[in-house]
């Protein structure tokens, strides 16, 4: 009875510790609907999701238009209330919304700003909303302009500046208060290549200095390029969440691409599928179930064909996703 | 509190930025001219019909500003998302709305100066002699339009611009109307008509309160005890006001 009461009480300070030491926020079984008028049917935008981000972690946060996204960012940045549920921040963060927001840097999805404004005053006003010095904001302007390659664009007028600049200006907002978790809601989108690029490199920057970052998009290559961990939402439900590389992993080692030249297709129970490779030299290509691999190259043995290629062929995460939606 | 003094500085700087002032200035001339055409038709009361016809286009023209400016000052925040960046930050929403509302105050209250400054010294040019009670008038026209105002981003923050538009304008008329209404014998018969337009007196604001225009004209003098209870009745609105904005926005989903 003593040994399993200290056993319990261990795992509850562990969880504890686990808790206060590591989580950022955590999602606990939010929901989020919408209703129009009293004869229209609710919208559910959210429906009992429950995730959570560690610190020091760089979080892709995927989904498809209207997965729930953006709403989720909402909710994180307390621009709406959920329907259920509860969001719990850790309290590094501050134990009240302005307090959190300090340390909070935020980018929403096409960012606007005020366009009579200069990109210098604009940053000016933002940096004193959060209380820092002058002088500081000054410096970790030309630090983060020179960075991302906007200090010619500073004294311009907002309403000058072209998309990228937008983007680079709002990304420099998010930062310069040095925050501790920066949330980011699609800060890829419409950029061109080398803006993209810059942007990837800029967030794998602020990882390695220690910053947690959380970002949405639905563009799959991004978020393998930049993140560890992965939360994928479809519908407004939760599909997956965890690191992106035991999600590759794991499905890898599932399937397994085999093709060969052959006369006579083997029997359609010992594969998934298949697609002509070559016509003309009939080689044919074979999804085949890692348990069936055996059963199914014996059989083409039998039928005299010839293997040309067996591999394990690693899925991209934008496959991967997609199977685990249907 | 400083936040408020950062985005009303903010807000004021942004107007300015967009030219309106000048648009104030070249607006100031339009309306000499307008008052130096409707003097020229008038006989022995020249200055007088200046003063009438500069004061009450300045009043549209400050109240026209109220209304259209007002109604996009929170509204494009939220639908332009702007009120995300700044909402982000470590500020109270109604710090937020109260900075803004100052800001728009003081371009209401530049508008106002500089108006009646070239009106008044176009009234003093043409032998008009300037009383106290102008500088009244003028103070009162800037309080109903900081009502109005108030009254427009309410609405703004419950239905969609257009609409906000409307009821605003229609508030606007009841409250100068509503008084005159209550003196026709017609509707003092009604006993519940009475009761139901002095309620909605109590709720909709008494412009009338607020408006000097005819004793400025013909040159009556106003006790300044009626000049303070009015002071009193403008300010105490405008603090219900914005503490009505204020709870409404507090609860707001920014969608």
């Amino acid at each position: 009875m003593f040994v399993t009461v200290v056993h319990l009480f261990l795992i509850l300070v562990y969880n504890s510790i686990k808790w206060n030491g590591r989580s950022m926020f955590k999602f606990k079984n939010i929901s989020k609907e919408y209703k129009g008028h009293f004869w229209e049917k609710k919208f559910v935008a959210l429906d009992n999701v429950s995730l959570s981000v560690d610190e020091g972690e760089v979080v892709g946060f995927l989904g498809a238009n209207g997965a729930g996204k953006t709403t989720s960012i909402k909710i994180i940045m307390n621009f709406i209330s959920p329907t259920s549920g509860e969001i719990v921040f850790d309290k590094k963060l501050g134990n009240n919304t302005v307090e959190r927001f300090s340390n909070i840097g935020f980018f929403p999805e096409r960012p606007y700003f005020y366009p009579h404004l200069t990109g210098r005053e604009f940053i000016g006003y933002l940096g004193q909303l959060n209380k820092v010095e002058r002088s500081l904001i000054e410096k970790r302007l030309a630090f983060w302009a020179e960075k991302l390659r906007l200090t010619f664009a500073l004294d311009r007028k907002i309403r000058s500046y072209s998309k990228g600049m937008l983007q680079r200006l709002g990304f420099i907002s998010a930062n310069i208060h040095d925050p501790k978790l920066i949330v980011l809601d699609e800060p890829l989108s419409g950029l061109d290549p080398v803006g993209r690029k810059e942007f990837k490199d800029t967030l794998k920057y602020l990882s390695e200095n220690g910053k947690t970052i959380f970002f949405s998009s639905h563009i799959v290559s991004d978020i393998e390029e930049v993140c560890k961990k992965v939360i994928v939402l479809e519908s407004g439900k939760l599909m997956y969440q965890g690191s992106i590389s035991e999600l590759i992993e794991k499905d890898s080692h599932t399937y397994l691409t085999i093709r060969v030249k052959i006369n006579e297709q083997p029997a359609k129970d010992l594969y998934l599928k298949s697609q002509i490779f070559d016509q003309s030299q009939g080689i044919y290509e074979y999804e085949v179930e890692k348990r069936l691999q055996d059963k199914f190259l014996t059989e083409i043995l039998k039928l005299g064909g010839n293997i040309l290629f067996l591999g394990v062929i690693n899925p991209t995460l934008e496959e991967i996703i997609y199977k685990i939606k249907n | 509190m400083k936040n408020i003094f950062i985005v009303s500085k903010y807000t004021f700087v942004e107007v300015y930025k967009s030219k309106i002032l000048l648009n104030i200035i070249l607006l100031g001339f339009a309306l000499i001219l307008i008052s130096y055409i409707a003097s020229e038709f008038s006989h022995g009361a020249q200055a007088r019909i200046a003063l009438d016809f500069g004061i009450g286009s300045m009043y549209l023209v400050v109240i026209g500003m109220s209304i259209f400016i007002g109604v996009s000052l929170l509204s494009n925040e939220v639908e332009n998302r702007t009120a995300y960046m700044i909402l982000s930050r470590p500020i109270k929403r109604w710090h937020f709305l109260t900075g803004k509302f100052l800001g728009m105050s003081s371009i209401l209250f530049i508008n106002v100066f500089l108006l009646g400054i070239i009106i008044l010294a176009f009234f003093y040019f043409l032998g008009g002699s300037i009383s106290a009670l102008m500088w009244w008038a003028l103070f009162f026209s800037l309080l109903e339009s900081q009502i109005i105002l108030l009254v427009v981003i309410f609405f703004s923050l419950i239905t969609n611009v257009t609409m906000a538009v409307i009821y605003t304008i229609c508030i606007f008329i009841l409250g100068h109307v509503l008084g005159a209404t209550l003196m026709i014998n017609y509707i003092r018969d009604q006993y519940i008509l009475v009761k139901l337009l002095t309620l909605t007196k109590w709720i909709i604001p008494d412009f009338d309160k607020l408006n000097l225009k005819d004793y400025i004209i013909y040159n009556h003098s106003m006790p300044f005890g009626y000049l303070m209870g009015s002071l009193c009745y403008a300010i105490l609105y405008i603090g219900f006001m914005l503490i009505l904005n204020i709870i409404v926005f507090e609860r707001k989903e920014l969608d």
